[in-house]
């Protein structure tokens, strides 16, 4: 009649865990005010780059408001998954995946896949009379924010993660799932791209000046 | 001309040593090339110096409120509705993979069919709200529970070598405690019993103290970071024996 039991109870792994749910071992063991605490620290390092890739992936302030937020939370929730190497990658990869999968479809504008990967690149050079590092001299902030505005998004990413935020070949793949050659390429012909949008800015600006002068 | 795309490279970092030093080669004697190269660093040069970060104080801020909440619904049952099948996993997981059991059958209170009921209901990820009646229903309320002390986070039917059992997660004033409702008398070897008292306590083999108890002929198992005393406390409280 009687039952014996004997209670040898384990927790589960990290992996069992993370299989039966999004559940980590942080989470049942109530070490949640580490988890946020320690979240918010690394978070609150990058925010900017996060907010600064969202910003110049939806070209609105106030979308980019809503994706940076979103990544963050669903960088938060995804916490125990993170492998604890490189934080910013990470994070710029959640946030890029999100635009990709949620935001891009609200833009409008055309996209450029048929164009791409070749795996090559023209050269960017003219013959220009004045050297870009001249030209660009005048432009600030604003213009080249506009500047970068028209370049197509798989373009604009590549370079925005490469040049602004400093992101390895590599890292940029996997933050944005395609393989290491259309990174390079895509970076490749991104700055080709901008490069002329910069120009048409740069010499608008300078005949403005000119004008002025006269 | 070198290939453009390994100028990208070489200004990115990206080339191996070898090629590396290739380029560099080729780039003493190619003016072409040299230009090509100064087109690129410019457009790098403008991207890094001149773009400024943006203001993201106030998103931050914003970001930051929504963590706190998401850890508050965190610690409230809210969070468990949400991971409801997740935590039952969580406590079925405990169980499955603890006891080694040898038994003998005996009729329970508890019908088989109620139980199937508030197991299906489980599964599905039934709302918080719904499983807590299935619970209080069907279970808590044919071991005297006094529910309204006790805060039913999440439950699920387990299978310890045959025999049904239920496991439930509660939350009371002090926190959560696990509970293992057998709707037999069950026996535990490594809990001793209490002089005086119905328990039996001990702890389990992580190092959580536990106790047992019987209630209308079920046996009840709590356990969780709380000290033996404490846990015979809230079962008082909240279990209160049968005359």
């Amino acid at each position: 009649m009687a039952l014996g039991i004997s209670l040898s109870i384990k927790a589960p792994t990290r992996e069992e865990t993370d299989a039966k749910g999004r559940l980590g071992r942080a989470m049942l063991f109530g070490r949640r005010d580490y988890k946020r605490d320690s979240f918010e620290q690394q978070a609150e390092r990058v925010f900017s780059s996060v907010f600064g890739t969202a910003l110049r992936l939806t070209r609105s302030r106030e979308e980019a408001e809503d994706l940076a937020q979103e990544a963050i939370v669903r960088a938060y929730e995804a916490y125990d998954r993170f492998d604890g190497t490189n934080f910013k990658a990470w994070i710029l990869r959640i946030t890029t995946n999100l635009y990709i999968n949620k935001y891009r479809s609200r833009q409008r504008g055309p996209m450029m896949a048929s164009l791409e990967d070749e795996n090559v690149a023209e050269p960017m050079s003219t013959e220009a009379q004045i050297p870009d590092r001249q030209l660009f001299d005048g432009l600030v902030g604003a213009e080249v924010e506009k500047a970068l505005k028209n370049v197509p998004e798989e373009f604009r990413l590549a370079v925005i993660l490469s040049d602004v935020e400093e992101m390895s070949y590599q890292e940029i793949a996997e933050a944005t799932g395609v393989p290491i050659g259309t990174v390079r390429s895509r970076i490749a012909r991104g700055r080709a791209m901008l490069r002329r949008s910069l120009e048409s800015y740069a010499l608008k600006e300078g005949f403005i000046k000119e004008g002025e002068d006269l | 001309m070198i290939d453009p795309l390994n100028l990208h490279s070489y200004l990115d970092g990206e080339l191996s040593e070898t090629e590396r030093k290739e380029v560099e080669a080729q780039l003493a004697t190619c003016q072409a090339s040299r230009e090509e190269l100064a087109a690129i660093q410019s457009v790098k040069t403008v991207l890094k110096g001149r773009l400024e970060a943006q203001s993201c104080d106030k998103t931050w801020a914003a970001c930051q409120a929504r963590l706190k909440e998401i850890e508050r619904v965190e610690k409230s049952g809210n969070f468990v509705s949400k991971y409801s099948w997740a935590f039952a996993m969580g406590v079925a997981f405990v169980v499955i993979v603890g006891g080694t059991l040898s038994r003998q059958a005996q009729q329970s209170s508890i019908s088989t069919g109620a139980l199937a009921g508030f197991v299906g209901k489980s599964n599905r990820m039934t709302p918080e709200k719904a499983l807590s009646e299935a619970i209080s229903a069907d279970i808590l309320s044919k071991v005297d529970a006094n529910l309204a002390r006790l805060q039913v986070l999440s439950g699920t039917e387990v299978l310890v070598e045959g025999q049904l059992a239920t496991a439930l997660l509660v939350k009371d004033a002090n926190g959560p405690i696990q509970m293992l409702v057998f709707p037999t008398t069950a026996k535990f070897e490594n809990l001793e019993p209490v002089a005086g008292t119905r328990y039996s306590a001990g702890e389990t083999s992580s190092k959580q103290n536990a106790i047992a108890f019987e209630v209308n002929h079920q046996s009840v198992v709590m356990f969780g970071q709380r000290s033996q005393e404490a846990l015979m406390l809230s079962a008082d409280k909240n279990f209160p024996e049968t005359k």
